[in-house]
């Protein structure tokens, strides 16, 4: 329990620390968001306007806490641009970037746990020899690389997938979207994929080194069986090594999402960057922490149910 | 010793880039900015080797100079990642507990603001510039190397040597100087390399997005950005910074996974 409490209370700090850089990073920097905004031919009678408006005017620490405070309330504030609110735009697009996000992680743990465990049992085959060459390869390949191959061999030379966007109409179709989603997953989780197989490869190494091995092997169970029976203590390694690189796939999210065209919070984040709108972008940067550290809330969980002695 | 195949391939890769970065420096086959609109997509030739780009500029000048704004912004990166790294991870080992905890919180929370995003905010209240992403890159970097040296900082404060050192009247900076950093060097060899291959990524992915190096410095990847949409009728234009994007990065991992093996020998058994 008082670990469940000490994870909970790290992760709040972390929160905090995060959201106190990403607000300090926007503010404090040389430059003025106003004038950003309206240019430097504005009148000044039209920058004390904006500034008034949005509340620039008052002390930082005064405008830190209201964000803070606000954002507790579910309340991100409005977009410099368009002055629609930002929890809205933030909740439009959660139905792509969520399913994306979950789907390649999921999609990583599974495919690389299973190749793990096959290129563990045949250490010296050929098979495994090229498998791990290809994970090499992989975790050099940057993602949007990835990205733009996967279109040029499905969408552009085979033509069977779409080369990217998502139904106008959301997911009320869904065989649509779940198809213009499977470039985006597979891109996304590739690197990740490659990665994560090398950590499972070294943690079912490890077991099959392991007396539980020897023991099963001399209870007569075949190779593969009793590696299987090892199966929770190969995977939770690799959960590990996934909570820590879930900052990574998020990120690797907004890459995607703007290689794929993708009506997600990624795609909506480089272009509020690019437009200066700085105080939706500190709220959907916000939106992201959370979600950071939401995911990894969650591989932590599962890890604890797999190996109860982390959580003692 | 036995010779890691791993090493032996990292450096011939990183060296050849490095060589190829240095010949920018001085030559390249054509001026990687000079357009011709007459020799457009041309094919790879004797006098254009890898052909010629949308505006009919020499492809292999440009990757050429690509490779310098490359490993240049991946040095810049790793020297601030290293300094960072070892100043915090070092100070967190001698430091007391309470600020050892501060200092470690600190590098936590940073650590799950991966390196891109922390570009990218940079990007945003600064505007996109190369040196934008690579102190971006170089502080995000240096926290991951911050944990790892914190960890092999502290195992080094507790050996018998360094208590012995102790005992005979040796100060903290003492201490710091002769012994943790000194011991600490493989260590940060084996992350400078990994915080290289970061970089290289980081770089080239904000340079794609638009939000990275400016033109009209080359740079791969933003000529992956340019020549995207001739994917379907010049699949070779988009082929080339990508295969240098990938062997940039495939040199560092492998330069990396080398000396790491040559570091911890139990490490073979994963092989």
């Amino acid at each position: 329990m008082s670990g469940v409490l000490r994870r909970l209370a790290t992760g709040v700090a972390g929160i905090l620390f995060s959201t106190i850089a990403i607000f300090l990073l926007l503010r404090a920097l040389p430059g003025d968001v106003a004038t950003a905004r309206l240019g430097t031919d504005a009148t000044p009678e039209a920058l004390a306007e904006l500034r008034r408006e949005y509340g620039f005017d008052r002390p930082l620490v005064v405008q830190y806490f209201d964000w803070l405070a606000d954002a507790a309330r579910g309340d991100l504030g409005r977009s410099l641009l368009s002055g629609t609110s930002v929890t809205d735009d933030v909740l439009n697009r959660l139905d792509v970037t969520l399913p994306l996000i979950a789907a390649s992680t999921a999609l990583s743990i599974v495919v690389a746990s299973a190749v793990g465990r096959r290129t563990a049992l045949q250490r010296r085959h050929r098979r495994t020899v090229a498998t791990m060459t290809l994970t090499q390869l992989g975790l050099a390949v940057p993602t949007f690389v990835v990205a733009i191959v996967l279109i040029m061999l499905f969408a552009v030379r085979l033509n069977v997938l779409p080369a990217g966007g998502f139904p106008v109409d959301g997911w009320s179709a869904i065989g649509a979207s779940l198809r213009s989603l499977v470039l985006p997953t597979a891109a996304l989780a590739a690197s990740q994929t490659a990665m994560l197989a090398r950590f499972a490869r070294s943690s079912a190494l490890d077991f099959a080194s392991s007396d539980a091995f020897r023991t099963a092997r001399a209870a007569g169970r075949s190779r593969h069986a009793a590696l299987l029976s090892g199966r929770r203590l190969v995977v939770a390694p690799v959960l590990t090594v996934a909570s820590l690189q879930v900052a990574t796939l998020v990120t690797g999210a907004v890459v995607v999402e703007s290689v794929f065209a993708l009506p997600g919070l990624g795609s909506m984040l480089v272009r509020d960057i690019a437009n200066r709108d700085y105080p939706k972008v500190q709220s959907v940067l916000l939106v992201v922490v959370l979600m950071v550290f939401a995911l990894r809330a969650v591989v932590n969980f599962a890890n604890d149910r797999l190996d109860p002695r982390r959580s003692e | 010793m036995k010779r890691s195949p791993s090493l032996v391939a990292g450096t011939a890769i990183v060296t050849c880039l490095g060589g190829l970065a240095m010949l920018s420096v001085f030559w390249t086959p054509y001026d990687p900015l000079a357009v011709d609109s007459a020799a457009r997509f041309a094919a790879p030739t004797l006098q254009h080797l890898l052909g010629t780009d949308q505006l009919g500029r020499d492809v292999l000048s440009n990757v050429i100079e690509g490779a310098r704004t490359s490993l240049l912004a991946a040095f810049a990166a790793t020297v601030i990642a290293i300094t960072i790294g070892a100043a915090l991870g070092t100070a967190s080992a001698v430091a007391p507990r309470w600020l050892d905890g501060l200092l470690s919180a600190v590098v936590t929370a940073v650590v799950a603001l991966p390196a891109l995003l922390l570009a990218l905010v940079l990007a945003a209240a600064r505007g996109p510039s190369t040196s934008t992403a690579v102190v971006a890159i170089g502080i995000a970097a240096g926290a991951s190397v911050a944990a790892v040296t914190r960890f092999e900082a502290a195992a080094i404060v507790r050996a018998p040597y360094v208590l012995a050192s102790r005992f005979s009247g040796a100060s903290t900076a003492l201490v710091v100087r002769r012994h943790v950093l000194r011991n600490l060097v493989p260590t940060l060899a084996v992350q400078s390399s990994g915080a290289a291959s970061i970089a290289i990524v980081a770089e080239s992915t904000l340079s794609y997005l638009g939000l990275g190096t400016p033109p009209p410095t080359p740079s791969w990847g933003r000529m992956l950005a340019a020549t995207q949409q001739y994917l379907l009728v010049h699949p070779l234009l988009t082929l080339w910074p990508a295969v240098f994007v990938c062997l940039a990065v495939l040199g560092f991992n492998l330069l990396g996974d080398g000396l790491r093996e040559r570091l911890d020998p139990t490490l073979a058994h994963y092989r």
